[in-house]
């Protein structure tokens, strides 16, 4: 069932001012990422990474610039998108597996996630909202609680994504053509996410990736292949090991 | 200085704004152990470790400081509030007002206050009082108050704080943090923070 998201709308209208050819006169780095300072996989013997389920917004804009939530989508998105993670961290010599359980303890979790990816996103990444005070280094942590969501699995590590995708209905695109006809900028959909590595010890993060212009349609395989590749682009390596 | 600030705006609304040509903000370091003026009401503190002042204000007579970034552990504080202000800056006076400081405004009025203001400013359903207790702050009586919410993030936090009526004006140092992790860690910064209040003629 679509629904209707505001705080989507809000980030259509902002992209739109954007795209701007008016306003986007300097060009905008849209893809940093960051390593905890000292951090490196073991060389050795077996890393296990949980990879948690993607936190995944699709959808559709209106003629009118307004999201709608596309069941369908999503689920598509979903399936092909862990799919796409899973083959890609084994690629990379990981033991990988998914993490299907969603208790309220890591719901909560995800919220706080949520919120420590928007403080490194203003105040370290982009370097738009530097905190004076604080160390250079990438240095936020979700506390030693992660380390109770799922301690059966063995694994070391937590991998999270968040991808967000917008595309444009048939009726948006005609909107866009004639707006484009009479001279004001038009543009495609918005489609954007992060990748995040979590010791599930400490709870710290240890690596950050945010793509804001991100590529793929992630309702198919090879789309969403090309956007776990995107996300993961800059994932720290094993010794010795070569990326796929 | 800023005006507005992101106040609980969501992750998409950040990475938008990185897309922008807006400035880049200018937060402000404390740095420890220097005596800092707070607002312009003749508040003072002088921080016991390093502390960052973000450049978006609240409000008029409001300033936030933080240590790891907004919302992970803030202290806010509302400096010479005047009778019939609200605490915060309001967004629109018609269809969403928030509560305001009155002259009969009583201490222990003070936590409802906060409440209503969080209600109406954050949009969230869920606020409850922990404790409430007479104290002393900026050398008057005050009260000492703590409570919890859930924002419309879904996000559980804690709170604490402070306040004190000094010539008919409030003053008020508040502290949030999420309910995992960050309360506990940063809560004794806060307190060492607020026991070095002042108030200057």
């Amino acid at each position: 069932m679509a629904r209707l998201r505001p705080h989507l709308l809000a980030l259509a209208c902002a992209l739109a001012v954007a795209v701007s050819p008016a306003l986007a006169q300097a060009p905008v780095a849209t893809e940093m990422s960051a390593t905890r300072t000292g951090f490196a996989f073991p060389a050795n013997g077996e890393v296990r990474l949980l990879i948690f389920r993607p936190d995944i917004k699709i959808g559709e804009t209106t003629t009118a610039g307004l999201f709608q939530t596309q069941a369908e989508w999503h689920a598509l998105a979903r399936k092909e998108m862990i799919a796409a993670l899973l083959e890609e961290t084994r690629q990379r010599g990981f033991a990988a597996s998914l993490h299907e359980e969603e208790s309220a303890l890591l719901s909560e979790h995800r919220a706080l996630f949520r919120l420590i990816v928007s403080a490194a996103i203003r105040h370290k990444l982009f370097g738009r909202d530097p905190l004076p005070g604080k160390a250079e280094d990438l240095d936020w942590t979700l506390g030693a609680g992660m380390a109770q969501i799922a301690p059966q699995s063995g694994a070391h590590y937590g991998l999270f994504l968040f991808s967000q995708d917008s595309f444009e209905s048939a009726g948006r695109k005609a909107a866009e053509l004639v707006a484009s006809l009479m001279g004001a900028g038009a543009k495609g959909g918005t489609h954007f996410g992060y990748a995040a590595l979590v010791d599930l010890r400490s709870g710290d993060l240890l690596w950050l990736n945010v793509d804001l212009k991100a590529g793929g349609d992630v309702r198919t395989a090879d789309g969403a292949s090309a956007r776990i590749a995107q996300l993961l682009s800059d994932f720290p390596g094993r010794a010795g090991q070569v990326k796929p | 200085m800023a005006k507005a600030r992101y106040f609980w705006c969501p992750l998409a609304l950040v990475c938008a704004s990185i897309l922008t040509t807006a400035p880049v903000l200018a937060n402000a370091y404390r740095e420890k152990g220097k005596i800092v003026e707070v607002g312009d009401a003749g508040l003072s503190v002088t921080p016991p470790r390093d502390w960052n002042r973000l450049d978006l204000r609240p409000g008029k007579y409001a300033e936030t400081w933080t240590l790891d970034g907004e919302q992970l552990n803030d202290v806010t504080f509302y400096s010479g509030v005047i009778a019939g202000a609200p605490i915060v800056k309001e967004r629109n006076k018609k269809h969403e007002p928030l509560p305001k400081f009155r002259y009969e405004t009583l201490l222990v009025e003070i936590p409802e206050l906060l409440e209503g203001t969080y209600r109406a400013y954050k949009q969230i359903g869920s606020f409850a009082l922990s404790s409430s207790k007479p104290t002393q702050f900026l050398g008057h009586d005050g009260v000492l108050f703590s409570y919890h919410f859930t924002d419309n993030d879904g996000l559980p936090r804690m709170g604490e704080a402070r306040a004190a009526i000094v010539d008919k004006k409030l003053y008020m140092v508040t502290f949030d943090a999420p309910r995992l992790h960050y309360f506990d860690r940063s809560v004794a910064d806060f307190r060492s923070l607020a026991d070095t209040a002042k108030l200057t003629d």
